[in-house]
C-alpha cells in the first residue's frame, strides 16, 4: 500500500466507526463533496446510515473498486448482493440515496422494480406502507381507465 | 476477523477498538442460530450478521423519499406504471407528472437494449398487432404478438403511418383526418381538420411529417400541399399543427419544387424531405429540412456518389442519423446506405453498407424504412430491420443478405415506436384550459 493512501473514518448513527481508504469512500458523492470542500475533520458522521447497512455498502464499494475485476464477476456479485430481505434492501436504498452513490442506487432500484412490477396496487401499498387515500369510486374510475393494464 | 474489521481493513496500524466483533457475543435463540449457521457456511460474516439483525429486530418498513420512488418507477414497464396509478393520490400525481413522463422518454432513448421498442403493424381487420423489437432481431422462433384495437372510428386497412416520436404515432385513414395515438397508454388525439387552410380548385397532393419540438416541448405535424397545374407551374402551402395549442397554422414555404418522400423523416428536431424538380420522375435535386423549433427551411447536398441525380433514392432514419439509400449507379442490383453527420454547419456523408436487392423486391426497396438496434448484432456484422409493408426484413451486413421475418402473415402499415407515457390528450388540454 502506498504511503500516500489516505483514510477516512465514517461514523454511523449507532456510533460505530469504519475506517476506509479515501479512494473507496469517495464513491459516495456526499463524502467526495465533503473531502473536496475540505470539510473533513477526523470523523465523518453519517446520521442516516446504521452500521449493519454500512457494512453492506462497504462490501459493495470494495468489490466495485477491485482492480481488474471482470464485468461478469461484478454482475454476479451484484446479483447476490441484492438477494436480501426487503427491509435490508430499503435500508440500502436510503443509504445509497444519502451517500449519493448513483451507481449503487440505480442497481438497487432496478432490483426493487423487478420485484414490484407484477404487483397489484393493493400489494404495492403493503410493500411501501402506503395508505389508500382514494374513495372506492375514485379507485374504480382509475382502474376503469386502464383496465387493460390489469389483464 | 469480524465483519466490521474486514470492512474497515485498510490501514494495518489503525486502532481497531472501534470495530466490534459480530457474532459470538450476541446470545441467540436456538432457531435463529441454526438459520445463521447455515448461512454462515455459505457466505461468511456479512450475510450472517444481517440475517441475524433482521430476525431480532423485525424492523418496520421505512417510507422511501419521493425521488427514490420515482427512480424505482422509472424502471418498471409502462404498463405497471399505469396500474400503480391506483396506489394512492401522491402516486397518481407522480406517475402523471410531466417530469416523470419526460425523464422516462429520455431514459428510453438512451437504452441500448431497446427494451421498450415495439414493432406495430396492421392486420387485415384494420386492427393492430404489436411485438417487442429485440426478439425480432435475435430471429427468435416464437415472437409474442399482442393484439391492439385501432383507435380509428372505422378501422380499415388504408391507414397510413406518418411517423413515431416518443411513443406517439401520427397516422391517418382519411388523408385530411390525422390522429396522434399512444398505443402504450391507449390514448388517441384526433386533430382538428385543416381543410380550411388548403387551396381549392387545383390539383395537389399532401405530404406529411411528424416530429417533436424539444424547445417548446411540443409535438408538431406538418402537411405540405404540393400544388401543380396542367401548365407545368407549381406551388406549395405548408401547414403546421401544434399539439400544445391544438391548432393549425400556415407557415413559410420552401424554395424548390416537389417533395418526393412521404412522409418526411424526423431526425434531431428537424424534418427532412428529398426534393425533385419534376413530379414525374425520381430525379432528386437535394434534401431540405424544416427546423420544428424556429420553423425555418434549409437545403443540403446529397452524397457525392449520387451522381447526376437520375437514380432512385430514399431517406430513412438510422439510429439518430438521417440516412439515404441510393441505387448504386454502376451496379443497379444493389444500393448503398449513407448516413449524414453534422459537424457544426458542415454536412458530411458516410457510406455504411451496401444492400443486394432481393430478386422479387427490386427497386421497391426504396419504399422501405430502415432501423437498427445497437445491442442486436450478429457475430460478424450489424443487423438492420427494414419495414416495407407487407414485408418486414432483416439485413445482415456480414452476409449482405436480406431475410424476411415470416412471423407476420399479414402486415399493412407498420412502424417502430417506443413505449412511453406521453399523453396527447393531456398535452392538448393543458394549454387550452
Amino acid at each position: 500500500m502506498s504511503s500516500s493512501t489516505k483514510f477516512l473514518t465514517l461514523k454511523t448513527n449507532d456510533k460505530e466507526e469504519f475506517v476506509l481508504d479515501e479512494a473507496i469512500a469517495i464513491r459516495s458523492q456526499t463524502i467526495k463533496n465533503m473531502v473536496e470542500d475540505d470539510c473533513v475533520s477526523n470523523v465523518i458522521p453519517l446520521p442516516n446510515v446504521d452500521s449493519k447497512t454500512m457494512i453492506k455498502v462497504i462490501e459493495y464499494w470494495k468489490k466495485h473498486s477491485e482492480e481488474g475485476i471482470s464485468k461478469d464477476k461484478l454482475m454476479d456479485f451484484d446479483k447476490a448482493f441484492v438477494k436480501v430481505d426487503q427491509s435490508i434492501l430499503y435500508a440500502l436504498i436510503l443509504a445509497a440515496n444519502f451517500l449519493n452513490d448513483a451507481e449503487m442506487l440505480d442497481m438497487i432500484c432496478q432490483e426493487v422494480a423487478n420485484r414490484i412490477k407484477g404487483k397489484t396496487p393493493e400489494e404495492i401499498r403493503k410493500e411501501f406502507n402506503i395508505e389508500n387515500d382514494f374513495t372506492p369510486e375514485e379507485e374504480e374510475e382509475i382502474r376503469n381507465e386502464n383496465v387493460w393494464a390489469f389483464e | 476477523m469480524g465483519a466490521r474489521a474486514k470492512a474497515a481493513e485498510g490501514k494495518s496500524n489503525h486502532q481497531q477498538i472501534s470495530v466490534s466483533p459480530c457474532l459470538p457475543w450476541i446470545p441467540l435463540p436456538t432457531t435463529i442460530k441454526t438459520k445463521c449457521c447455515w448461512i454462515l457456511t455459505k457466505r461468511p460474516c456479512f450475510a450472517t450478521k444481517i440475517t441475524l439483525t433482521e430476525v431480532v429486530t423485525k424492523k418496520k418498513i421505512k417510507i422511501l423519499p419521493k425521488g427514490v420512488i420515482m427512480a424505482i418507477l422509472l424502471k418498471v414497464p409502462p404498463k405497471s406504471m399505469l396500474k400503480f396509478m391506483g396506489v394512492s393520490k401522491p402516486w397518481l400525481r407522480l406517475i402523471s407528472s410531466r417530469k416523470l413522463v419526460k425523464t422516462h422518454v429520455k431514459l428510453t432513448a438512451n437504452d441500448k437494449e431497446c427494451s421498450n421498442d415495439r414493432v406495430i403493424f396492421q392486420d387485415s381487420t384494420g386492427n393492430f398487432k404489436v411485438s417487442p423489437l429485440p426478439p425480432l432481431f435475435r430471429k427468435e422462433q416464437r415472437i409474442e404478438l399482442f393484439n391492439m384495437d385501432s383507435p380509428m372510428e372505422n378501422p380499415n386497412t388504408y391507414t397510413k403511418i406518418v411517423g413515431s416520436v416518443n411513443g406517439l404515432i401520427c397516422m391517418y385513414s382519411k388523408i385530411e383526418e390525422p390522429v396522434l395515438w399512444n398505443p402504450t397508454i391507449r390514448k388517441c388525439k384526433k386533430m382538428p381538420t385543416f381543410e380550411a387552410n388548403l387551396r381549392r380548385g387545383c390539383s395537389y397532393y399532401l405530404n406529411y411529417g411528424f416530429g417533436y419540438d424539444e424547445s417548446h416541448d411540443d409535438y408538431k405535424v406538418v402537411v405540405v400541399q404540393c400544388i401543380y397545374d396542367d401548365g407545368g407551374s407549381y406551388d406549395t402551402v405548408v401547414n403546421i399543427y401544434s399539439l400544445r395549442t391544438d391548432s393549425w397554422r400556415t407557415i413559410d414555404k420552401f424554395q424548390g419544387n416537389f417533395l418526393i418522400n412521404s412522409p418526411g423523416k424526423f431526425v434531431d428536431g428537424k424534418l427532412y424531405w428529398a426534393l425533385s424538380a419534376d413530379i414525374n420522375t425520381f430525379n432528386i435535386c437535394n434534401i431540405i429540412s424544416l427546423d420544428l423549433a424556429d420553423e425555418t427551411w434549409k437545403s443540403l447536398m446529397l452524397p457525392t456518389s449520387y451522381g447526376e441525380g437520375i437514380y432512385p433514392l430514399a431517406l430513412g432514419v438510422f439510429g439518430n442519423d438521417l440516412s439515404v439509400l441510393c441505387l448504386n449507379c454502376h451496379e443497379v442490383t444493389n444500393s448503398d446506405v449513407w448516413i449524414m453527420k453534422h459537424s457544426g454547419v458542415e454536412v458530411s456523408w458516410t457510406k455504411i453498407f451496401t444492400i443486394d436487392h432481393p430478386k422479387d423486391l427490386g427497386e421497391f426497396i426504396f419504399f422501405s424504412s430502415i432501423f437498427s438496434v445497437p445491442s442486436c448484432q450478429s457475430n460478424k456484422g450489424e443487423l438492420f430491420l427494414l419495414l416495407l409493408p407487407p414485408v418486414i426484413m432483416i439485413y445482415d451486413c456480414s452476409t449482405r443478405q436480406l431475410e424476411a421475418v415470416d412471423h407476420f402473415e399479414e402486415c399493412f402499415a407498420a412502424e417502430i415506436y417506443v413505449e412511453s407515457l406521453v399523453d396527447p390528450l393531456l398535452i392538448a388540454q393543458n394549454d387550452n384550459s
